[in-house]
This record gives structure tokens, C-alpha cells and sequence, in this order.
């Protein structure tokens, strides 16, 4: 009996460490091939964009270059000051010492990812070394393994934060950086498409996702998606859809394939029309004629709930719409509708909500809009 | 007997040159292999990974407790020699006799360990071959004296009990416990140059020698870190079993014996885990020191949730280490004039666990750093951050020990006429101490990061300041003193199930700690020069791990539930009845 309370007592322990194993949040490993992406064809914004990426991704970047002190807060930071104090540094002897302009910016961003040691942020040294050493890894060696056109990207970035024009070489075919193992049937690689609508075509985007009229509701609707996400944000929903999953859809029914399968040309062609596309009008939908006539039908014309919670709709681009006239009356609210960066909310970006809701809202629907808003609970 | 120390002799001539010279100059290195996918072997759908990780664990339990036991076994005996009780002497043959049934065990896991990572990462175990060449067979040859020694020291030991011969016994299990250690550092290095290689360029090619790829950067922190942690894990598995023994014994002598055998195990797992959060966190300095990536990778990214279960485990195990020691005040006739103070001793303890548990940086969706307000908890984020762990473990430790302490007092009236002097010293040395720590804690949020690590220096001397201070105090205040009787064996049953607590938390947490150093590497093989592109290459999640580290525990237990049985049976006799029919 006391051999069974033993056992009992113990494995109610272990039971007990295991069930909290899985009550955590699970890190899902990621099984998918190492993304390939063909970087031919990329222009700078292309570039900027997929610096970007790497910047927080494969670069593992912010690990480190955060707020939590262990390398300077390079996002943080304004950079237009920052490099300029930095190629004058009287400490910094490297290869742009004294220099000045996106050019010398260039080289010096350049060998602090490929000599990190060169110039060692006072502060940010390795401990014992007085600031000699630096403790970032050389971002071409492994772990990181950034390819030359990758590093390129990351510069083309952050002199785009700085405010200059990027001067890295744009990547042509021979830049794509090589798979660890191809495939053995990986022969022959299909030539681009040259327009737009010609790659939405070849990647069927309008099977799944209400395209111009397409009526598909797999996906989110691709009308006025510049108004819920970024240029970057987009292209890494193409190229990594399942990162993110919007509201009332579910993960898992994009590819997640069109890294490998797309030639950034394609990749540019398509996110430059999509981010061109306006948000569907009331008009636009053959049984509306002229303006939305309820307060919902306008919400929906205008995709306010694509970026504010809205009646539970999880959207967190902007503040949640319930409850609103809690926080700003009347006046208050048409003046962040129609002039949305006049002032930002605490936690929120400027920005992201287009000012052109003034010109493009009839006064009617805004009578119809502002009714309903003021009268929305908690 | 003369052939086989030949043999080893040759053995050791043959390995000896290549721990001190470097790689052959007559043909260029060749760089570490890189197999790819294909080459694995996928045989009858095996999961390679998981067996090879439960044999591994498995080894490692099973290694831990059978280096651990002799340690303690021999400062035991030495403790009989130096007091004169035999009780020592005969407890720490009964921790041997337990070690003996486990030895072939260990011998026959590790054999399979060996095994499978041959089958399944032929790769990988055909470079470590070569980068530490003849260490390979110095380990196979300590392991023969590994085994020669462990065999003498047991079955001498009556032979060997009384007089002079009691030094040579010692000597010979000093032996065994330097050999069984140099095993530990030797397989300790191939595991700490997987994490942090040295001695070979940046594609693998062997440059070094093996000494250098030994005293990889990660080796002497783990050495230590593993030490400490052996000797509180065999304390703590040699207490489940006394207290096992305790619940299960009738005879009032036998009780009292394994209750007394109990508590000297939790005081022998305890003193081997007040030390170990400074050696973990000296590891975790060097794993910074060496890649702040993969520092980052282990406290701040992905694995960040797993050391909310280590604070889980950890606090379990002070909780259920204090619990018991409170509960031993019974055994003493003045340990209820200490209960008062169990209850403030608790909230310390409670409250510690609780600030340790609290997480700073974690991995969060967009959405929840909006529903948080921030990156962190605008009240508990500053509870996230090292300061105020350190000042948390640090306070805990302090107070397991006063635990300890208030139970060794219990049973101690001091004469000398100084006692009260010496007890306001001692309280001052608690008052200023926990002061200091709580001091160091608030400088270290108002320092920049680099120093912040620097601010847990003060509290860790000001922590082992209070432990070593009130023991060389006692140890002089209470010599001589009226001794009260310890009634062993006058503790209650519930109190027996907290040292069941110690064995299955240490085991369930060393594989969790098992689980985060292979996972530091990520996807390599040998981090940075030898990629992993095995099928499994990827951190599985916590929830996977812990159901993996969960069988591997159980199926430790029930390992250990045979070993003891063999050790009871070898006592047992047939009944003269059986015999005569």
C-alpha cells in the first residue's frame, strides 16, 4: 500500500510538471525549408523592404539591438544623427573614418556587420575587453550566414532610416543566394511575368481573396489593403502567410511557397498594384447605388474594422472603436477621421490611417457613421 | 590481474600523444563533414532524435547518481572516522550497496547511448573521433578503473572498517571518486565543445590539439555546474529512498535509522543546491560571454517560457526542502520554540518563488503587447529582471539555510557564557546581510546592464557571508553544549512525502536543463562549424518536450524502483520454515 502511495504521490507530481509544460505558450518549431528567395529584379524599395525583414528575421538584428542595453537601439535611435557622429568619432579609425555622405555611411555599416571589433560602441563591449571588442557575431559567418545581397538589403535599410538614399548595388540573377540542397528536379526555372496582372493571374491570388469584384473569401479582401498593413507587412504575408492569421480566417490554406516560387519581380509587381488598390466603394458593389445607407455599410465601405476592434473584430492597427465617446466627443472624432495625424493615441503609430477619409466620406455617410460610433458601449 | 594493468598501460601509451599534440601537419585538415538530409539514416521509422535524447538522459540520471552516491559515501565515512558513530559508516555502505545495482545500468544505457548516436549520426560521432582521437580511449581505460575501484571499495569495506585499514578503504574510494569525477570533466568536454567549439578553424578542420578543444569555453562552467548539481541529485534520490523505507519499516529502530538517513540526505542535497544558481548563472555568464546570441536565444527568445517551469521546479524544491526541515523541529523538544518563526520563513521563501517565476522578455504577438501595454507588465515587468531574481534567490537561500539552522539549534543548548553576544552577532549578521542584499538588488535597477550582472557579486559574497559566519559562530558557541535528544524517527508521514518531492523535481528539472542545452545549438550539429540537417533538427515545444522529459522520468523511476529492490533483496533470507519444507 505504501509502496502505491508512493508511486501515486509521484506521479501526480509529474503529471502535474507536464500538464504546466503544455499550459505555457508553444513555440512551434518551423518546419518549412529554408526560404530562397530569388532577389533578381528587386528594386530599392524591393530592397528596403526586404533589409527590413532581415533586420528582425534571419538577421536576428533585434536580439540584441533593442532597448534592453546590450547593443544600441538602432531602430530607436535617429539614425541621421547617429552615423554622422559616428564616421567623426575620434575613437573610429575604420575604413569611412572622417568621411561624410550615404557612400561613407555604406562602408561603415558594412564593417560593422562584417568586423564588428572595428569601432565598439563605448558602453557596448564585450566585458573585460574596455569596449576593444565587440560582441556581435560577424553576420556572414554562421550562425547568420547573411548572403552579400542580404547584407546589401540590411544597409539599404538603414540608410533608408537615415534618411539617405540607399547606394547598395541592386541584385541581379547571380545574387540570389543558393539553396543548401536543391532539389534534383529543380532544372529549368520559369521566366517572369512582366505586369501585374499578369502575376496575380499565375499565382491565382483572386481564387482565394476578393479581388476587384472576384467575390473569393478565403482570404481577407484585397481592396484597401494599404490601409491595414505596410509595404513589408504585405510582402511577408505573401512570403510567410501563416505569421500572422486576420481575424475569422484560418492558418494553413495559403502556400507557403511563394518564396521559393516567386521571382521578386513578380514579388514587387504584385504588392505595388495591391498597395495601389483603393478600398472597395459603396459603388463599387453593383446592388449599392450611391452612398452606404447604414452606419455598418459604411464601416464596411471604408475597412474601418480592418484596422480598429470593432464589435470584437481583433483588429489592433488602430484604438478599438467601442466605447469611443468615453474617450473623445463629437468634434473630437470627425477630426480624427478626417485628420488622423493631428493627434495619435498613446500606443499607436502616426501614419497608418490615410487622410483622405475628408474628401472621400459624403456627409451623409459621416452623419450615418458618427451616429452610430458616439452610441457604441464598452 | 598483471596483463590487464599491461593492457591499460599500453592503452594509455597508444592515446597519450594525442591530448598533447596537435593535428597531423602531413595533409591538410579537412573541414567538419556537412551530411545532408539524405544522409541520415531513417531506419523502421524510428525517431532518431528522441531515442538518442531519452538515452542520453537516461545515461546522464543514471551517471549522475552512481558519481554522486560515492562522493557523498566517502565524506560519510570520513565523518564516522572523525566522530566515532557508526552510524555514518553504515549508512554510507548502504548508499554503496545502492550504487552497485545501478553501475551496470548506467554501463548498459551508456553502451546503448553509444549505439544509437553511431547508427543514426554517424557523422557527427565520426568527427568528434576526430577531433578528440585518443581521448576516446582514456575514457574507455578510467572507465576499466572506474569500475576496478567502485568494485574494491564495496566489497572491502568490511575488511577494510576498523583501525589503519579504515585509511586504506578511504584511500581507495578517494581513487574512485577522482576517477569517476575526470569521467564526468572527459564527457563533459565532447558535450561543452558541441556549444562552444575551440581548436579548430571556422569550416572545422582540426588546427588544436585536444586539450584545446577540451577547455572549450563552456567546459569549466559546466563542470562545476554538473558537480554541484550530482551531488544534490544523489542526495536527493538517496532521501526518496529513506524515505521510502521510512513509511514502509515497522520496527521503531529501523524508522528512527532511515528517518536519520533521510535527513542527512536533504542536508547533503541541499548543501549541493545552496551553490548551484551561482554556478548556473556563472554558465549562463559564459554562454553570454561566448555568444550573446545564443544567451539571448535561452533567457530572452524562444526558450524564455522553459525557465518559467525551471522557477517552478526550483521553487517546488526549496518549498518541499523547507517544508521538511520544518517539520524535523519535532524531533526535538525545543523545536517548537522555533515554530513561530516557520511562518515568516515561508512568505520568503513563497515570495522569492514568485518573483523568480515572473518572466521579463518574452516572445509576444502584436496583440498582446497592445492588451500588456508594452513589450512589459507595467507593475511585475521589474520583477522580470536580474536584480531582482538574484535578490530573490539569494533571500531564499538565506533562509533555507536559517531553516537548517533553527534544526540544529533545536537540538543544541549553548553554556558557553558568551551565547547571547554570539546570537545578537549572528542576528546581526542576518539583519545586515539581508540589508545588503536587498540594497544591491535596487542599485542593480539603477545601473546600466553592464554592471547589473557585477551588482549580484555583493549579494552572492554577502549570502555565503551569513551561511560560513553563522557556522564557524555556532560551531564554537555550541561546543560543549547540553545536548537534547533528537527523537529520530518522531516525524510524521506527510513530512516523508517532501523528500519524494526533492527526487522528482531534480530528476524532471535536469532533463529540462538537458532539453535547453542541446537546444542552445539550435540547428547545428556543432554550433557555428557543423550543421544538424536531420529531419528533427528543429526545438521541439515545451509541451512536446515535457512529455519526452516526462517518460524519460518515469521511465528513470522505475529504474531506480528495481535498483532499490535488488539492493533490499541481496538482505533477504529464506525463512527457516520454507527451508525445512
Amino acid at each position: 500500500m505504501t509502496f502505491l502511495r508512493v508511486i501515486g504521490f509521484s506521479l501526480a507530481l509529474l503529471g502535474f510538471y507536464a500538464l504546466y509544460a503544455h499550459t505555457l505558450p508553444q513555440v512551434e518549431p518551423d518546419l518549412s525549408e529554408p526560404e530562397i528567395l530569388a532577389t533578381e529584379g528587386l528594386d530599392m524599395p524591393g530592397m528596403i523592404a526586404l533589409g527590413e525583414g532581415l533586420f528582425t528575421g534571419k538577421g536576428t538584428c533585434t536580439l540584441c539591438h533593442n532597448g534592453m542595453g546590450r547593443a544600441p537601439d538602432t531602430l530607436a535611435m535617429d539614425l541621421a544623427v547617429t552615423f554622422p557622429e559616428r564616421l567623426l568619432d575620434a575613437n573610429y579609425s575604420g575604413v569611412a573614418a572622417g568621411g561624410d555622405g550615404a557612400q561613407a555611411v555604406e562602408s561603415y555599416i558594412r564593417e560593422s556587420m562584417l568586423e564588428p571589433s572595428a569601432f565598439v560602441v563605448p558602453g557596448f563591449g564585450k566585458k573585460g575587453t574596455n569596449d576593444a571588442v565587440s560582441p556581435m557575431p560577424v553576420v556572414d559567418a554562421p550562425p547568420i550566414e547573411l548572403a552579400p545581397v542580404e547584407i546589401n538589403a540590411v544597409i539599404a535599410f538603414l540608410q533608408d532610416r537615415a534618411g539617405l538614399t540607399p547606394t547598395v548595388a541592386l541584385p541581379s540573377a547571380a545574387d540570389t543566394p543558393e539553396a543548401d540542397a536543391p532539389a534534383a528536379d529543380e532544372g529549368l526555372v520559369e521566366a517572369p511575368v512582366t505586369d501585374a496582372q499578369s502575376a496575380l493571374d499565375k499565382f491565382s491570388c483572386a481564387a482565394c481573396h476578393d479581388l476587384e469584384g472576384s467575390g473569393a473569401d478565403l482570404g481577407p479582401a484585397l481592396g484597401g489593403i494599404s490601409m491595414r498593413m505596410s509595404r513589408a507587412g504585405l510582402m511577408e504575408a505573401i512570403l510567410d502567410p501563416n505569421a500572422e492569421i486576420a481575424t475569422g480566417f484560418d492558418a494553413g490554406l495559403m502556400p507557403d511557397t511563394f518564396g521559393e516560387d516567386m521571382h521578386a519581380s513578380e514579388l514587387l509587381l504584385i504588392v505595388d498594384y495591391l498597395m495601389a488598390l483603393p478600398a472597395p466603394r459603396p459603388s463599387d458593389t453593383p446592388e449599392d447605388e450611391g452612398p452606404a445607407s447604414d452606419a455598418i455599410d459604411v464601416i464596411d465601405a471604408y475597412g474601418c474594422a480592418g484596422c480598429h476592434d470593432l464589435e470584437d473584430s481583433g483588429a489592433d492597427l488602430g484604438p478599438a472603436l467601442n466605447g469611443i465617446s468615453a474617450r473623445m466627443d463629437r468634434e473630437q472624432l470627425i477630426t480624427a477621421i478626417t485628420n488622423p495625424n493631428a493627434t495619435i493615441a498613446d500606443g499607436f503609430e502616426a501614419d497608418m490611417m490615410p487622410d483622405t477619409f475628408g474628401d472621400d466620406i459624403s456627409d451623409a455617410e459621416m452623419i450615418l457613421l458618427l451616429d452610430y460610433l458616439m452610441k457604441l458601449p464598452e | 590481474m598483471k596483463y590487464f594493468i599491461a593492457a591499460l598501460l599500453a592503452l594509455l601509451a597508444v592515446s597519450l600523444p594525442d591530448l598533447v599534440a596537435a593535428a597531423s601537419d602531413a595533409l591538410p585538415p579537412d573541414a567538419a563533414p556537412q551530411p545532408s538530409r539524405l544522409d541520415y539514416p531513417v531506419i523502421a521509422g524510428i525517431s532518431a532524435r528522441s531515442l538518442a535524447w531519452s538515452m542520453a538522459q537516461m545515461h546522464l540520471f543514471l551517471a549522475a547518481f552512481v558519481l554522486a552516491v560515492p562522493l557523498f559515501s566517502i565524506a560519510t565515512e570520513f565523518m564516522g572516522v572523525v566522530t566515532g558513530d557508526d552510524r555514518f559508516d553504515t549508512m554510507a555502505r548502504e548508499f554503496m550497496k545502492i550504487t552497485m545495482a545501478a553501475y551496470s545500468l548506467t554501463a548498459l544505457v551508456g553502451g546503448g547511448l553509444l549505439l544509437t548516436l553511431l547508427v543514426f549520426y554517424p557523422h557527427l560521432m565520426g568527427y568528434l573521433v576526430k577531433v578528440f582521437r585518443g581521448q576516446m580511449l582514456i575514457y574507455a581505460l578510467l572507465f576499466g578503473l572506474e569500475s576496478i575501484t567502485l568494485y574494491l571499495y564495496f566489497y572491502s569495506w568490511d575488511a577494510l572498517r576498523r583501525g589503519n585499514r579504515k585509511y586504506y578503504h578511504m584511500s581507495i574510494g578517494l581513487v574512485l571518486n577522482t576517477v569517476g569525477l575526470t569521467l564526468m570533466f572527459v564527457a563533459n568536454a565532447w558535450v561543452s565543445f558541441m556549444m562552444s567549439p575551440a581548436g579548430i578553424a571556422p569550416d572545422g578542420a582540426i588546427t588544436g590539439t585536444v586539450w584545446e578543444a577540451t577547455r572549450n569555453p563552456l567546459w569549466n562552467p559546466l563542470n562545476l555546474h554538473r558537480f554541484l548539481a550530482n551531488i544534490a541529485y544523489g542526495g536527493a534520490i538517496v532521501g526518496g529512498y529513506a524515505a521510502y523505507m521510512f513509511l514502509a519499516e515497522k520496527d521503531p529502530v529501523q524508522k528512527a535509522h532511515y528517518d536519520w538517513m533521510g535527513y542527512t540526505s536533504n542536508f547533503i542535497a541541499i548543501l549541493g543546491f545552496l551553490p548551484l544558481p551561482f554556478a548556473g548563472y556563472w554558465l549562463m555568464a559564459e554562454i553570454y560571454a561566448y555568444s550573446q546570441q545564443m544567451g539571448i536565444t535561452a533567457m530572452g527568445g524562444i526558450l524564455a517560457w522553459l525557465f518559467i517551469i525551471q522557477a517552478v521546479l526550483i521553487g517546488t524544491i526549496m518549498l518541499a526542502a523547507n517544508y521538511y526541515l520544518w517539520s524535523g523541529l519535532m524531533r526535538t523538544d525545543r523545536g517548537a520554540q522555533y515554530g513561530r518563526y516557520v511562518k515568516y520563513i515561508a512568505v520568503v521563501i513563497v515570495g522569492g518563488f514568485l518573483v523568480w517565476v515572473t518572466p521579463h522578455t518574452l516572445i509576444l504577438t502584436t496583440s498582446e503587447i497592445q492588451n500588456l501595454g508594452g513589450t512589459h507588465h507595467k507593475i511585475l515587468g521589474p520583477l522580470g529582471i536580474m536584480p531582482a531574481k538574484n535578490t530573490a534567490v539569494n533571500l531564499m537561500l538565506v533562509f533555507t539555510f536559517l531553516s537548517f539552522q533553527m534544526f540544529y539549534r533545536s537540538s543544541r543548548e549553548p553554556v558557553v557564557p558568551w551565547a547571547k553576544s554570539a546570537n545578537m552577532v549572528v542576528v546581526a549578521l542576518y539583519v545586515v546581510g539581508i540589508a545588503n542584499i536587498i540594497g544591491a538588488g535596487i542599485y542593480g535597477y539603477i545601473t546600466p546592464t553592464v554592471y547589473k550582472v557585477g551588482a549580484s557579486v555583493p549579494q552572492v559574497v554577502t549570502t555565503l557571508t551569513i551561511i560560513i559566519g553563522s557556522v564557524i559562530i555556532d560551531v564554537f558557541m555550541l561546543r560543549g553544549a547540553k545536548s537534547e535528544k533528537v527523537h529520530w524517527g518522531r516525524m510524521t508521514e506527510r513530512s516523508q512525502y517532501a523528500l519524494f518531492v526533492l527526487p522528482v523535481a531534480f530528476t524532471w528539472l535536469m532533463g529540462l536543463m538537458g532539453y535547453i542545452r542541446s537546444s542552445l545549438r539550435t540547428n547545428w550539429h556543432v554550433y557555428t562549424v557543423m550543421k544538424d540537417n536531420s529531419p528533427e533538427n528543429y526545438i521541439p515545444t515545451l509541451g512536446d518536450a515535457g512529455n519526452t522529459i516526462t517518460g524519460i522520468t518515469l521511465a528513470f523511476m522505475a529504474v531506480m524502483v528495481f535498483v532499490f529492490w535488488l539492493s533490499r533483496l541481496g538482505q533477504t533470507r529464506q525463512k527457516n520454515a520454507e527451508i525445512s519444507a
